[in-house]
C-alpha cells in the first residue's frame, strides 16, 4: 500500500513539474477565481455584523465619548426620558455602559479570542444609548438635536448608512460572483488541458500499462491526483488571499462597525481550499472522460 | 488456453476483419499465425488481448469469456497475456532493469518479489550483465529480448508476439525464436503473428492462416505456404 502510495505521489509530482507552466497558470486562476468568492463572503459578513446593532427595531445609536462624564451622560438620559412622551422622538431606549459593550464585543468576536483578549479594559469601549424611535422618518431630528450635547461622539443611525452598505455589498456580490464563475470555467479547461497533454506525453507507459494488466484505476489515479493537487494548490493560495484581505481592511479600510472576524476567515479560508479541491477533481473527471477508458 | 467460436469482427464502415473463425489453441501449445497483411492477423490478437470487442461469436481466453468481461475485470485477463511487438515498445530513458520491473510493479507486485524476479528473467533472457543498460544502447536482437523479459516476467499463460522478429537480422532472429522456444517448453501457450517464412518452416508448429478475415488452413506441423 505504501508502495503505490510513494508511486503516485512520484508520478503525480513529475508529471506536474513536466509540464510546470500549465501547472502554475491552472493553480493561479483557480485561486484568483476562489479570492473572488472569499472576498465576497468576507464583504457580506462585515455589514451583516454591523446589522447585529440594528436587530430589534433600533432606530439610532448615540454614541457617548469614551471619556464622558457621567453629568453628561445623565444629561443625555435625562433629554431622552424627556423626549419619550407622545409627541416626542423617541418611543425607548436601551443604556449600553462599558460593561454591557464589552458584552457586545465579546459576543461579535467570540470566535476571535486574540481580539476578545486585546480589549480588557471596558472603559475602552464608548458607552451608548440605543434608541427606537416614534417614527423612522425622525432620525434626522434625533440627529441634530443630540449631536451637539456635550459627552456625545456622534449619532449613528442605520436609515441611509444600512441601506446603502447592503446594496453595495450585494452588488459587490453579485459581480464577485460572477467574475468568480467565469475564472472557475476557465481554470477547469486549463487543467482539463494540462491532463490531456500529461496523457498525451505518457501515451507509450500508458499503452503499456494496459498490456501488462495494470488496473484501470492504477492508470488514473496520478492523473485525478494531478488536477486534486492543482485545485488544492489554488485553493490554498486562496486561503492565503482571504487573510490578507482580511489584515489588509484592518489596517487600510477600517470602518467603525465593520468588522471581518477570525471566524469569518477561517471559514473562508476552509470554503476555498475545499471548492479548490472539488473544482480540480471536477477538472480531472472532465479530463480523463472516455480517455484511459479499456 | 484460447477459444474461438464462430468469430465476426467487423469494424465501423462494413470493413470485415474477422469472418466466422472457429480455433481451439491447447494449452502449451506454439502457434504460428501467418498471412498476408489485412488478413485479420493483428485483428485476432486485438480480440484476444480485448482491444477490440468481437461483433458476434464467443472468445474463451484461459477460462474468461472475454467478451462479457467487464471493464475492470480487463486487467486481470491481460495479465494471463504478454504481449511482444515488432518495435519493442521500451522505454528509452529507463534502463534494462527499470523496463522490466515496470510489468510487475504497475500491476502492484510487493517490491521483494520484483527485487528477485527481474534478476531471474534477465538470466533467462541473458542479459543480465546489461540490467544497468538503456535501450539505445543495445542491439535491436538485444532489446526483443527485454521485451520478452518485460512481457514474461509476470509469468503469463499465454504470450502473444506480433511481428517479434520484423525488424531483425536472420542471425538475431534465430535467437529470438530459441528464446521464445524455451517460453514455450516452461508450459506457456505461444502464438506468433509472422510473414517470415523461414521460421515457420523451420519451426515446424502448428500454422493457422488466414485471408481476407477466414481462416483457410490449421495444420499441426505446418509449414509457411501451402502444399510445399
Amino acid at each position: 500500500m505504501l508502495q503505490r502510495i510513494g508511486y503516485f505521489a512520484r508520478e503525480t509530482w513529475n508529471s506536474l513539474i513536466r509540464n510546470w507552466a500549465m501547472t502554475v497558470a491552472g493553480i493561479l486562476v483557480i485561486a484568483v477565481s476562489l479570492l473572488f468568492l472569499g472576498g465576497m463572503y468576507l464583504n457580506r459578513q462585515r455589514v451583516n455584523h454591523y446589522n447585529v446593532r440594528w436587530r430589534g427595531g433600533v432606530g439610532a445609536e448615540i454614541f457617548m465619548r469614551v471619556d464622558a462624564s457621567q453629568n453628561e451622560i445623565g444629561d443625555v438620559r435625562a433629554a431622552l426620558d424627556k423626549d419619550r412622551t407622545a409627541e416626542g422622538l423617541v418611543k425607548n431606549y436601551v443604556f449600553l455602559d462599558h460593561a454591557a459593550a464589552l458584552a457586545e464585543f465579546q459576543r461579535i468576536f467570540r470566535d476571535d479570542p486574540e481580539t476578545v483578549r486585546s480589549v480588557t479594559d471596558a472603559s475602552a469601549l464608548p458607552e451608548s444609548f440605543r434608541l427606537k424611535l416614534r417614527d423612522a422618518k425622525l432620525v434626522d431630528a434625533v440627529d441634530s438635536r443630540y449631536k451637539i450635547m456635550p459627552g456625545v461622539d456622534e449619532v449613528v443611525s442605520p436609515k441611509k448608512e444600512i441601506h446603502q452598505k447592503l446594496d453595495q455589498a450585494a452588488k459587490t456580490g453579485i459581480a464577485l460572483v460572477v467574475v468568480s464563475i467565469v475564472l472557475a470555467l476557465a481554470a477547469v479547461v486549463l487543467i482539463v488541458n494540462t491532463i490531456r497533454l500529461a496523457i498525451f506525453a505518457r501515451r507509450r507507459e500508458i499503452e503499456v500499462m494496459k498490456l501488462v494488466g495494470a488496473s484501470n484505476w492504477f492508470v488514473r489515479v496520478p492523473f485525478m491526483a494531478e488536477g486534486l493537487v492543482q485545485g488544492l494548490l489554488g485553493g490554498l493560495l486562496a486561503a492565503g488571499g482571504v487573510y490578507a484581505i482580511k489584515w489588509g481592511y484592518e489596517q487600510w479600510f477600517y470602518e467603525r462597525g465593520y468588522y471581518i472576524t477570525s471566524g469569518d476567515a477561517i471559514l473562508a479560508a476552509i470554503a476555498v481550499v475545499f471548492l479548490g479541491g472539488i473544482l480540480g477533481a471536477a477538472a480531472s473527471a472532465v479530463g480523463l472522460w472516455r480517455r484511459l477508458d479499456v | 488456453m484460447i477459444r474461438f467460436e464462430n468469430v465476426t469482427k467487423i469494424y465501423k464502415g462494413d470493413v470485415v476483419a474477422l469472418r466466422d473463425v472457429s480455433l481451439d489453441v491447447q494449452k502449451g501449445e506454439f502457434v504460428f499465425l501467418v498471412g498476408p497483411s489485412g488478413s485479420g492477423k493483428s485483428t485476432f490478437l486485438k480480440l484476444l488481448l480485448r482491444e477490440e470487442v468481437a461483433t458476434s461469436g464467443k472468445i474463451i481466453v484461459a477460462g474468461r469469456d472475454v467478451s462479457r468481461l467487464g471493464a475492470w475485470k480487463v486487467p486481470l485477463l491481460r495479465r494471463n497475456i504478454g504481449c511482444i511487438f515488432q518495435d519493442f515498445k521500451l522505454f528509452p530513458n529507463k534502463t534494462v532493469y527499470e523496463n522490466v520491473a515496470f510489468a510487475p510493479e504497475v500491476i502492484g507486485r510487493p517490491r521483494n518479489v520484483i527485487r528477485t524476479q527481474v534478476p531471474q528473467i534477465l538470466d533467462l533472457v541473458g542479459l543480465n550483465h546489461k540490467a544497468d543498460a538503456f535501450p539505445g544502447q543495445l542491439s535491436g536482437g538485444e532489446q526483443q529480448r527485454v521485451s520478452i523479459a518485460r512481457a514474461f516476467v509476470n509469468r503469463p499463460l499465454i504470450l502473444l508476439a506480433d511481428e517479434p522478429t520484423g525488424n531483425l537480422d536472420p542471425a538475431t532472429t534465430a535467437g529470438i525464436m530459441k528464446l521464445l522456444d524455451r517460453i514455450n517448453r516452461t508450459g506457456t501457450t505461444v502464438v506468433m503473428a509472422t510473414h517470415d517464412e523461414g521460421i515457420v518452416d523451420a519451426m515446424r508448429r502448428r500454422v493457422v492462416e488466414l485471408d481476407h478475415g477466414s481462416l483457410v488452413r490449421d495444420q499441426a506441423r505446418g509449414v509457411y505456404g501451402v502444399g510445399t
